[in-house]
């Protein structure tokens, strides 16, 4: 796993795929801007020999033309070189801003340490308890007992039922998180080779001067400058998560012991879970930190609000598929 | 010809540098005095960036004086001395969906326990399945959204510093920017991201105050619903409807406590951005998702009930509307093809009299009980009027009329217009109107474009400079 994420960060990473697809788009931005120049050049010059034409400003425009035309065409022959630079200042700029311990590797590490916390050895252990615990003969009795009193008496089928649910969504959380680590790390990257890869086409339509060529342009350069910006963010997030005085998941501390009732299980996994979530939310504002960084916009919980819905939903909505599913195959 | 251009400075705000110097250097008569202001400011700022940007300054301006100062703000709004201000409610918060959490825990172990009981193993697996399961949902549900809240609860207050860290981390990037026309909106973005991020601390803790006044009665110490599930924990047995009535409350609260504390940064947004689209685009988002999952949930309870659908073939939701045939009947509801088993398909065709639904306010069917809808139009040009236009204006009000379907006679503009120069005073209203509201769109226009020119300050204007001259 460290090795994924380490290769997701390292600035090597699609680094050859971006410099085979720019072979083919830089020559074509290239032609596209001295084709828009060119038109331009020939509207301005037409426009000199109409009567009463202010010589001085279309001089200044035509300068200003050529101009830019070849600084931009400067920018699209350096572009590859300007590219790599872009996918090394990210992780660079990380280790300027956290310190050393901000290489692809070591960020990784920490990611996963953070995800480690909750690890397969605990949710698995936790299953393994529950496989293990005896099992007791399902109640039969009238309900008004002492032992009713008494939590560790739990009859045995309902509490190997909930603690097998409880070991299962808490296998799924931690894998949830993991990816949700991963997707963070991953996600900026494949946006900024992404915006690389399209930056030449951008740039060549800058000579245009036209409205919507300028907020294509400016679109481009605001996701360029998140993604660019990501790094940055989610080592600081990671550092900050890593320093930050998180207890240890409860749940671990019953694993191999079959005494434990089921119902601390139940709130070990409630707390465990409140936490999870805690750190699910803060990797997942990565990108929108980066992102209301550039546009002045802080990133609120309501995505990530709307997701943990959308889970609590989910159930909801794949009884409701398969019925729809049941009631089509009836027809 | 050879006047000055008063509008360049702004206009041309774009790439107005390197821009004006080329004209400079082939028109001597451009603004030297704007282009040397221009020059003297630029200079004046770039000294005040360099001052800033020594490590020193930079820290004391950006911890000392920022996030301290919303610090103690919030500190003094929470009336507390410690050292992260609001902690006091948060902690109170934290306890009371704790509560809640072991209360449906303790309770969940009652209703187990109550359930199953019996010889019969049919009874038993009947049971299991209707109750047990049902029970066990609701509680998971239940333990899932109060970590949430308390996840949310947290991380209100912990994404505040977090945003703030980074923005100050990166401030060095964007601190120079200011210097460039064209980049100066990323630093004012850094500058408001920094300012909103260490507001958000202040407006946490005020929110946080008030959430714990208006729960500490409900699911405080002692509180209504703690009380409930104290009681449910206590019984020594339990009806599982009973524990779904109390979970579901606890649902509700936390759900709402989750939503609002998910909400913090979006009212700090909305307190720098004087604009509340944020905040109302949450509530919908919201709405929308709470609403979708009560679709599905009423969805699988009739696909299980095998209820007929709204307007289907077997389905009786009542409709008002009009009876097509007569028009000028009284404004009452009635049935509608579509509740009189006419297929959707079928009332939804232009053709179809279903079209012509129109639901009317009480108010106004009570008003004009002689007159239908279009009508009315023409009873409130001629006050008192409480018969038919079409039979009462005269020839040249025909453009009132209807046809035998329904629709105007005559509802083009051109036949308004030769309406209102025969004379007709109701047609004349109209045309005055119709100018009315085109002036009114006309001006909104104009001032659309001048608002769209002014965000777009970098693109010249086509056609700007000729204008001036």
């Amino acid at each position: 796993m460290i090795d994924v994420l380490a290769a997701l960060v390292s600035p090597e990473f699609g680094l050859a795929a971006l410099t085979s697809f720019l072979v083919y788009l830089t020559p074509a931005s290239q032609a596209l801007l001295v084709a828009i120049a060119g038109l331009r050049i020939a509207w301005i010059a037409s426009a000199c020999s109409i009567p009463g034409a202010e010589l001085t400003n279309l001089i200044s425009e035509l300068g200003w033309l050529i101009v830019r035309t070849l600084l931009l065409l400067w920018l699209l022959a350096q572009w590859v070189w300007l590219s790599t630079m872009a996918l090394e200042e990210g992780p660079r700029l990380a280790a300027t801003i956290v310190g050393t311990a901000a290489s692809p590797e070591q960020l990784a590490t920490k990611m996963v340490a953070i995800a480690a916390r909750f690890s397969d050895t605990t949710v698995f252990g936790t299953l393994d308890w529950v496989a293990g615990v005896d099992a007791q003969t399902p109640f039969v009795s009238a309900p008004q007992t002492e032992e009713f009193a008494n939590h560790a008496n739990w009859p045995a089928p309902s509490a190997h039922l909930l603690t097998a649910l409880v070991a299962i969504l808490s296998a799924v959380l931690t894998q949830a998180v993991a990816a949700a680590g991963a997707m963070m790390i991953a996600l900026p990257k494949f946006l900024l080779l992404l915006c690389l890869g399209v930056g030449p086409l951008a740039i060549a339509t800058t000579v245009t001067d036209s409205r919507r060529a300028r907020a294509f342009v400016e679109g481009w350069a605001e996701t360029t400058a998140s993604a660019v910006l990501a790094l940055p963010v989610m080592a600081i997030l990671v550092v900050f998560i890593s320093n930050a005085p998180l207890p240890d998941p409860s749940i671990a501390s019953g694993v191999g012991d079959p005494s434990r009732p089921a119902v601390d299980v139940v709130i070990a996994f409630a707390n465990d879970l409140a936490l999870l979530l805690l750190v699910g939310q803060l990797l997942f504002m990565v990108l929108p930190i980066a992102c209301g960084l550039v546009r002045g916009r802080p990133p609120s919980a309501s995505s990530f609000f709307a997701l943990a819905l959308a889970v609590c939903w989910l159930p909801l909505r794949s009884i409701r598929t398969l019925l729809s599913h049941r009631a089509g195959a009836a027809r | 010809m050879c006047q000055e251009r008063p509008r360049s400075a702004s206009a041309y705000s774009g790439n107005s540098g390197s821009r004006r110097a080329l004209r400079l250097a082939t028109d001597a008569r451009d603004s030297l005095a704007e282009f040397f202001g221009d020059l003297v400011v630029k200079l004046a700022l770039a000294s005040i960036v360099y001052w800033l940007l020594q490590a020193a300054i930079y820290a004391s301006l950006i911890h000392s004086w920022i996030w301290q100062g919303f610090r103690d703000l919030a500190a003094r709004a929470a009336n507390m001395d410690t050292t992260l201000p609001g902690t006091g409610p948060l902690e109170a918060l934290e306890l009371s969906l704790d509560q809640f959490r072991d209360g449906v825990i303790g309770a969940l172990v009652k209703v187990q326990d109550s359930l199953g009981s019996g010889l019969n193993p049919i009874s038993w697996l009947v049971s299991a399945l209707r109750n047990h399961l049902m029970t066990l949902i609701v509680a998971g549900a239940v333990i899932v959204i109060l970590a949430l809240g308390k996840a949310l609860a947290l991380g209100a207050f912990c994404i505040g510093a977090v945003m703030f860290g980074v923005g100050a981390a990166l401030g060095p990037l964007f601190v120079p920017l200011i210097l460039s026309d064209r980049l100066e909106e990323y630093f004012w973005s850094w500058f408001r991201f920094l300012l909103v991020s260490a507001a958000t601390l202040l407006v946490g803790v005020i929110v946080v105050l008030l959430l714990a006044d208006a729960l500490r009665p409900l699911a405080g110490p002692g509180g209504s619903v703690s009380g409930e599930f104290t009681s449910l924990v206590d019984a020594s047995g339990l009806n599982n409807l009973n524990f779904l009535a109390v979970a579901t409350k606890a649902i509700v609260i936390a759900l709402f406590l989750a939503y609002v504390l998910a909400q913090i940064p979006e009212i700090t947004n909305a307190l720098f951005s004087a604009s509340t689209a944020g905040v109302r685009s949450g509530t919908g988002s919201a709405i929308a998702l709470l609403g979708r999952g009560g679709s599905a949930s009423l969805r699988i309870l009739r696909s299980n009930r095998s209820l007929p659908h709204r307007g289907g073939p077997g389905g009786n939701a009542p409709r008002a509307t009009f009876p097509s045939s007569d028009r000028s009947a009284p404004l009452a509801l009635s049935p509608s093809p579509i509740a009189a088993g006419t297929p959707r398909s079928a009332a939804a065709t232009p053709s179809s009299p279903a079209r012509r639904v129109t639901w009317q306010r009480a108010g106004a069917s009570e008003g004009l009980a002689s007159t239908g809808p279009f009508e009315s139009t023409a009873a409130r040009c001629e006050p008192g009027s409480s018969v038919r236009a079409t039979d009462t204006l005269p020839s040249a009000g025909r453009w009132l009329a209807r046809s035998e379907s329904g629709n105007p006679i005559a509802n083009s503009r051109e036949a308004l217009d030769r309406a209102a120069a025969e004379g007709d005073p109701a047609a004349h209203r109209m045309v005055q109107f119709r100018q009315a509201l085109a002036r009114a769109a006309e001006l909104s226009q104009r001032r659309r474009e001048a608002r769209a020119r002014r965000s777009l300050q970098r693109i010249p204007p086509p056609g700007i400079g000729e204008e001036s001259e």
